[in-house]
């Protein structure tokens, strides 16, 4: 009986969407309507219907300007490079440096050193992501964090600053916020395209 | 592409011979020297990167001189309606040109071999657009869109210098950055879209296989927008 039900809804919601485009919170309330079904049920097949590639989801009006995309979504994953880098530099210089709280600045630290710089990077290289899925950025961001880390202590070595603890964190804060930044400038001309696709 | 490695190439090769010159001889460093060396050596490799083996110009001349004949017979007919991108069906993609616009083309029925058809009675006609041949040496390569488009838009014809391109569901909407655009083939442009959006499109269908059509192009300074949209 269930499995009867769940088809006439994705035929429902494919019947609908043949029709003309509506948002997911549209096509919410028009089932609900219709059938009295709970909201939960009908975005469960919404999705199933994505992972299945018989509907896409497109947002139709992304961000187009630097500060509307700091306000928007889409900026989630610079938050969380902002986020990481402050919550470090709480563990290293506010937190007490005492066991189990420790295991903290242990955890972050690695992401700091081991994660953010390469991430940040790959964002700029590849804004786009369809370009790369998420294994491969993992992955490769980790390689390139390595590489970098070891070239910025080359270089710091040579500088009256040396390989200490401030010029290091900052030499990776700086390095992951300014590719954060190009990211962001590199990324905007998809979303921009993303924007002009309406009008098609 | 292949200019731009050799000029990176010269690019490495200066910086390291400044470099290891500079620290060997007043610094006396030679781990900053042994840098100076390596950029050296990966630029020498840059350099000697060997040529594409058909030229791009070589291969965008090809594609022009079949859109010129294309061109010819679309001058005589003078038809009106939009072409429509078939995928490869064992073959090459292909391009049905109708005398008047259709709705719902029955794509599925539609013979392939014959050049000249009659689709409910309206006259059409099927044939290989400029450039199926090259885009169907890539459909094979498990690329993604945006990959084959480069592949073949940049590295293969260098019919542009950059691509970008963002799929919503049925409509692809893709940014050409300085289109090549010597030939003026003003037929051709109308039915089957520019020859940087055609051969696009040509792209698009083949990895995604499905038909679709040149909804618009936008020619703005040194880009061309190409919207489409697939027909099913």
């Amino acid at each position: 009986m269930q499995k009867i039900l769940d088809k006439e809804l994705r035929s429902m919601i494919l019947g609908m969407l043949a029709e003309e485009s509506l948002t997911v919170d549209e096509i919410v309330k028009q089932i609900r309507f219709k059938t009295g079904l709970k909201k939960n049920k009908i975005l469960k097949i919404i999705n199933d219907l994505i992972d299945e590639g018989y509907l896409a989801k497109v947002d139709y009006n992304p961000p187009t300007r630097f500060l509307s995309y700091l306000k928007s979504g889409y900026s989630l994953w610079f938050w969380g490079v902002i986020a990481i880098s402050l919550a470090t530099l709480f563990t290293i210089y506010i937190m007490p440096q005492i066991y189990p709280l420790i295991i903290f600045r242990y955890i972050l630290g690695s992401i700091f050193i081991f994660f953010l710089p390469g991430y940040a990077i790959i964002e700029s290289i590849f804004p786009n992501l369809d370009e790369l899925d998420s294994i491969e950025r993992f992955a490769l961001s980790i390689a390139i964090s390595v590489g970098v880390v070891a070239l910025e202590g080359f270089i710091l070595n040579y500088t009256p600053w040396g390989i200490r603890l401030e010029p290091v964190l900052v030499a990776l804060i700086l390095t992951a916020f300014s590719f954060s930044i190009i990211s962001i400038f590199r990324k905007l001309p998809y979303l921009r395209l993303l924007n002009q696709a309406k009008e098609a | 592409m292949r200019e731009s490695y050799s000029l990176f190439g010269k690019v490495l090769i200066i910086f390291g011979i400044i470099v290891s010159f500079f620290f060997y001889v007043f610094y006396g460093n030679i781990p900053l020297t042994a840098i100076g060396i390596g950029a050296i050596i990966i630029g020498i490799a840059a350099i000697m990167l060997p040529e594409e083996p058909i030229p791009p110009a070589t291969i965008r001349s090809l594609i022009e001189s079949s859109a010129l004949t294309i061109e010819a017979i679309l001058e005589e007919l003078r038809i009106e309606s939009k072409a429509v991108y078939l995928p490869p069906n064992e073959s090459y993609a292909s391009v049905v040109l109708p005398v008047k616009s259709f709705e719902n083309l029955p794509y599925e029925e539609l013979d392939r071999r014959n050049v000249f058809l009659l689709i409910k009675n309206i006259p059409a006609i099927k044939f290989y657009p400029p450039g199926c041949t090259v885009v169907k040496g890539i459909s094979n390569d498990d690329l993604s869109l945006s990959e084959a488009l480069e592949k073949v838009l940049i590295d293969i014809t260098e019919i542009c210098s950059k691509v970008r391109v963002v799929e919503t569901g049925e409509n692809v909407v893709i940014e050409l950055s300085n289109p090549y655009m010597k030939e003026k083939l003003p037929y051709f442009s109308k039915n089957l879209g520019s020859l940087p959006s055609s051969l696009a499109a040509l792209t698009v269908v083949t990895i995604k296989k499905i038909p679709l059509e040149i909804v618009k192009e936008e020619f703005q300074k040194n880009k061309i927008y190409v919207y489409l949209r697939y027909l099913e």
